[in-house]
């Protein structure tokens, strides 16, 4: 969920607060030094909400991505449902919705999203330190047999 | 990955997603399953929901948004542009 807290400078206005994407720039608009583009468009005017589609960071926390991550495998229905009542889906999409090559796709593309948003590596997302190391070596037997 | 990219990605997705799925697998691998199943349709299509579902839900994405035309995209840039460059933002540090 997107998250605010108060201008560290002016203690006044109220600013977006995505924690480890720009946590170290709590400042409002007129505290901000103009140049650091990335850092004004965050912020809110005070007393107004910040519409979502000014700030350019994802709502989602990063640790929230990597649990979304990993529970991935324990089934996807209730996030593939959210978005069809949300967005709709093409009725080809309705034929094949309940075919495991479908739903193994939609678990394989909410990783590939996380994975890029976010910038996750095979270390984190499998909790285990020097696995990427191990997996690529594996790879590289896997391929000289 | 701030949010106009993954915007500007997820109305790319219905273009094909084999440069990222390829770039996946090189860096994260696949299970057995799904590797027999890479270049399926079926699954491929999955994939493209798989990552417009995660898009949405990452960066809070309504249906407006992905409804927008690239030329509302910048309108909507340059609404925020001057909204930031103060034309009409309160001066608050010149009140006593």
């Amino acid at each position: 969920m997107t998250t605010y807290a108060t201008c560290q400078l002016c203690g006044e206005h109220t600013v977006c607060a995505h924690v480890g994407m720009h946590g170290e720039y709590l400042l409002c608009a007129l505290c901000a030094i103009p140049e650091m583009a990335i850092v004004i468009a965050q912020f809110r005017r005070p007393g107004q909400a910040m519409p979502a589609s000014y700030c350019p960071a994802p709502s989602l926390s990063r640790s929230e991505a990597l649990a979304w991550y990993r529970a991935v495998p324990n089934g996807i229905d209730a996030d593939f449902d959210a978005w069809q009542v949300r967005f709709g889906v093409e009725r080809m999409t309705d034929l094949v919705k309940e075919d495991v090559r479908f739903t193994l796709g939609v678990e394989t593309g909410i990783r590939i999203a996380l994975a890029r948003v976010y910038g996750l590596t095979l270390d984190e997302v499998t909790d285990e330190p020097g696995y990427a190391q191990r997996y690529a070596a594996w790879a590289r037997r896997r391929s000289d047999t | 990955m701030p949010r106009d990219e993954a915007l500007a990605w997820d109305r790319r997705v219905p273009e094909g997603t084999a440069p990222a799925r390829h770039a996946y697998r090189e860096q994260f691998g696949a299970g057995r399953i799904a590797e027999m199943v890479w270049n399926d349709s079926s699954f491929t299509l999955g994939v493209e929901y798989g990552i417009r579902i995660a898009l949405a839900k990452a960066f809070e994405l309504t249906p407006e948004d992905l409804s927008e035309s690239e030329l509302e995209s910048a309108a909507l840039y340059d609404r925020l542009l001057l909204q930031l460059t103060g034309a009409d933002m309160p001066d608050t540090r010149s009140t006593p």
